[in-house]
């Protein structure tokens, strides 16, 4: 058995190898780790389940048993004492690296806002992996991200998905095999762009003719592709953008739209039928609760906030039990942070979400809540297979709580990814820091 | 203009003079905080007349008296958002439901942000609904970047309304004048913080000199001494009021070295300084203790921002509020639309150390307290505004709500725009578009 999934583990390391056709390849590789139990916490897996007193065994930086009175011959045994231990959280919508601390300008490259339609451009390559950001995440328990562009363009970019590790190139954090995502956006943000630049889109209507021309482009590329492989003529010159979009129509590359009002979400996802595309999640979704059936229909999930609201015209009608609700009508929730300092305590924000439906009578367990910022997060993403939940054979992406998660006093003791220790509150030694706050004053460690 | 003095003397017989109220309604068995921060149980409050008559635990409750049975519940006095625009704006990036700011050239210091409170505002109700009763609503910076004057880095003159969304909710006009050091002072004043310092200490001169020309000028003019000075006759008279110590001045500044400096200009003038942001505050917690000087201190930010933020750090509230230093809560995230996220900034707070009873004095008595207007507001105990919340556990818990709000005696509504909106669309199965619920 043992011998059957390593070898399975090789042959999985082994296929992007063989690959030679993808580009600035992932050159993650985890952190030392070692076999460890821990025992005697309350567990909740990310699959729904909530065990009290229950244990979960960490080895060749797996999962490799979660259940109660597990034993284990010579291994390093962590003593929970009734501390709580989730799945690493993960965050849909980040920013980090591509707007990084300080917020200068010179640090400022989350939007090409230079072009309504950018599919050309990758977050990746945005990416400062230095950014403080990143570890005071890691110390709220975050162990994988995906890193969107603004939503400044129509079409914004490719993201990427990280491994929450510090490293020294971006492509050390890059989570292996994890798809790329687009990143499109709805609403205000792009017609006020480049409608006060005097040019398409702005207005509503510009938008759509946006998006509905740059899909009429990528088939029509697609399209002379495919006639060229039929007659077997050289191929058209390398397309950068065409590309992209071919990636989502072909099904391998993750729509995620950033669009908060109801009507605007249900026109989008027409123009995902006209051109055959699927819409993975829509981000803010700040109205999504009003057209809940029709996600839960479609499939699609939600990234939302607890409580932003009225920043903007099209977030004043955003209420706290959004993601409550969209559970309640069986569409996919996730609760995101867009936000240096909430992605640090997601946990809260997915508590004020089940306070919030506790008050208008609908009753969210714990152990289904979590998975709004784990494996919800994790199939959105579609690294779901991987990790998002503690079920034997995944990632051992833990993290372990001094309380309850969902109490606003609760605060991470350790933070395990691939099975490594990655934070830790109470060693100096596993508190990482980046290079900006070296002989700086930044303070780090989990404060 | 209102005194420090005459607040604490007025306050409450001004809110109870404009409410006729029905009968007392009695609070039973609750256990509250201390504007100390101590802790007592089974104590009874008695509010009548929009005032706090009696709290104890001997006190006798009639029957003409409503009941709220509290037992085993956190009862505290209502809290206080102490920063941010309630009131003041709607929808954030739509102008047009914005008053926080003017580019009026003569509208500094004495630009009053009091006459443009909207008590109908759909943020009031939100706030209430999570126990914020009362709330210090700022002016915001009007330029970043412009060309600089002595006058730019003041924002105006913030006030004091309650949250009952009444005609007559600014409970003082005039609490405190606020000034931008740091960053973003630096940029109004024209690209340095030296410039910006030097605007403040040029203002606070205006204002002793005006105070010392003796007679009050005619309105719109400036006494001889001041003649030629960079300053509007309104503006002058502002920092004549704070000069006098009669306002205190409201400092945004975070790096340590502005900080510092707020504490000379407070010991050279003799004024009295609130430190507003304070992201390396605790740098200098025991001088600002001595100082008298309280922080309304971002709760959340523990990232180097910018560099004026390289030492913010989430435990700040903690070292500061050991050091004896009056400390009260904002945040990006728990400002404005979502200042009801000052308890769970309080919360963060008391997870990196700070004393559970210092937090909720922090949400309750120090808000208004640290620009001296704790008189009647925010405090629990005979002859306060009866702003009092019972809430249904812990109050800096992520799922505790207020049972009951009452804003100068009066049992407020706990509905709002969101709740209405959210039972609006509990149910998508009916025959009717949801226009019809």
């Amino acid at each position: 058995m043992k011998i059957t999934k390593r070898w399975l583990g090789v042959i999985a390391l082994a296929v992007p190898m063989l690959s030679q056709a993808e580009p600035y390849p992932s050159t993650y590789t985890p952190l030392p780790s070692e076999t460890v139990l821990l025992k005697g916490g309350i567990i909740l897996t990310g699959t729904g389940e909530q065990i009290e007193n229950g244990d979960v065994l960490i080895k060749d930086g797996k999962i490799a048993k979660v259940g109660k009175s597990l034993k284990a011959r010579g291994v390093k045994v962590v003593e929970l004492d009734g501390a709580w231990v989730t799945p690493g959280i993960i965050d849909v919508h980040s920013h980090l690296g591509a707007g990084g601390v300080p917020g200068v300008r010179a640090h400022s490259d989350v939007n090409e806002m230079t072009a309504p339609t950018t599919p050309d451009v990758w977050i990746e390559h945005s990416v400062w992996p230095q950014d403080q950001g990143f570890v005071t995440a890691l110390a709220g328990g975050i162990t994988a991200l995906q890193i969107l562009p603004g939503s400044a363009n129509l079409i914004g970019g490719r993201s990427v998905t990280l491994k929450n590790v510090p490293s020294r190139t971006v492509a050390g954090m890059k989570f292996p095999e994890a798809p790329y995502g687009l990143k499109m956006a709805c609403g205000e943000n792009p017609k006020r762009v480049y409608g006060s630049k005097g040019r398409a889109p702005s207005t509503r209507m510009g938008n759509v003719a946006g998006y509905r021309e740059a899909w009429i482009d990528a088939l029509d590329y697609k399209a002379k592709i495919e006639k060229a492989k039929e007659k077997g003529d050289p191929l058209p010159k390398q397309d950068l953008a065409k590309e992209t979009l071919i990636g989502v129509l072909d099904g391998e590359i993750l729509v995620h739209n950033h669009c908060y009002r109801a009507d605007e979400m249900a026109t989008m996802l027409d123009v995902a039928q006209e051109f055959g595309y699927k819409v993975t999640a829509f981000h803010h979704a700040v109205e999504a609760y009003k057209i809940a059936d029709l996600l839960a229909d479609q499939s699609v999930c939600s990234a939302v906030w607890a409580d932003w609201w009225g920043f903007k015209m099209e977030a004043y009608d955003g209420i706290k039990e959004n993601a409550a609700l969209l559970h309640e009508a069986g569409a996919c929730a996730i609760v995101h942070s867009d936000d240096a300092h909430g992605i640090q305590r997601l946990n809260q924000e997915t508590a004020k979400v089940v306070g919030a439906a506790k008050r208008a009578g609908i009753n969210i367990p714990k152990a289904t809540a979590i998975q709004w910022i784990t494996l919800n997060a994790a199939k959105a993403l579609g690294i779901d297979a991987m990790t998002g939940s503690l079920e034997p054979g995944k990632m051992a992406d833990v993290v372990v709580w001094d309380k309850d998660p969902f109490s606003v006093y609760a605060l991470t003791q350790q933070v395990y990814i691939d099975g490594a220790v990655v934070f830790d509150r109470s060693d100096v030694s596993k508190q990482p820091m980046m290079d900006f706050g070296v002989g700086n004053g930044v303070i780090g460690g989990g404060q | 203009m209102k005194t420090k003095a005459i607040l604490g003397l007025s306050l409450a017989a001004a809110v109870v003079s404009s409410w006729s109220m029905a009968q007392p309604l009695a609070i039973t068995g609750a256990n509250i905080v201390s504007s100390e921060g101590v802790i007592q149980e089974g104590v009874t409050i008695i509010v009548d007349q929009g005032t706090i008559q009696a709290i104890g635990d001997n006190i006798p409750v009639t029957d003409d008296m409503d009941l709220v049975d509290a037992r085993g519940r956190w009862v505290t006095s209502g809290f206080v958002a102490a920063s941010g625009n309630l009131g003041l704006e709607e929808v954030g990036a739509v102008g047009d439901s914005v008053d926080t700011r003017t580019k009026h050239e003569q509208l500094t210091a004495a630009f009053e942000v009091a006459d443009a409170f909207n008590a109908a505002s759909t943020l009031i109700p939100v706030a209430r609904t999570d126990g914020i009763t009362s709330a210090l609503i700022m002016p915001s910076l009007s330029n970043d970047g412009d060309e600089g004057a002595y006058d730019r880095i003041f924002a105006g003159t913030a006030a004091l309304a309650d949250l009952s969304g009444q005609l007559d909710s600014i409970r003082v006009r005039t609490a405190g004048v606020v000034a931008y050091l740091g960053d973003r002072g630096k940029d109004a004043a024209g690209g340095s913080r030296a410039a910006a310092l030097a605007g403040l200490r040029a203002a606070l001169e205006a204002g002793k000199l005006y105070n010392e020309s003796g007679a009050a000028s005619k309105r719109f003019a400036l006494p001889e001494s001041l003649e030629g000075a960079p300053f509007s006759a309104e503006d002058v008279r502002q920092f004549a009021l704070v000069a006098k110590g009669d306002l205190p001045l409201i400092v945004h500044a975070d790096r340590v070295a502005d900080i510092a400096q707020a504490i000379k200009i407070q010991q050279q003038f003799g004024i009295r300084v609130v430190i507003i942001g304070g992201a390396e505050a605790w740098k200098v917690a025991a001088q600002l203790a001595d100082a008298n000087i309280g922080v309304i201190l971002n709760g959340e930010n523990n990232l180097p921002v910018s560099f004026d933020h390289l030492g913010a750090r989430l435990d700040s509230a903690a070292i500061l509020s050991r050091a004896g230093v009056e400390i009260a809560f904002s945040g990006e995230n728990a400002t404005t639309h979502n200042a009801r996220n000052m308890r769970q900034v309080a919360g963060l707070a008391v997870a990196h150390g700070l004393e559970w009873g210092q937090a909720i004095r922090a949400l309750s008595r120090s808000a208004a307290g640290l620009l001296g207007l704790d008189a009647d507001v925010g405090q629990l105990r005979a002859g306060a505004i009866a702003d009092v919340v019972v809430w249904d556990g812990d109050p800096l818990e992520l799922d505790t709500y207020p049972s009951h709000v009452l804003i100068k005696g009066e049992v407020m509504d706990l509905s709002n725009r969101q709740t209405k909106l959210r039972d609006r669309y509990l149910d998508l199965k009916s025959e009717l578009p949801p226009a019809y619920r």
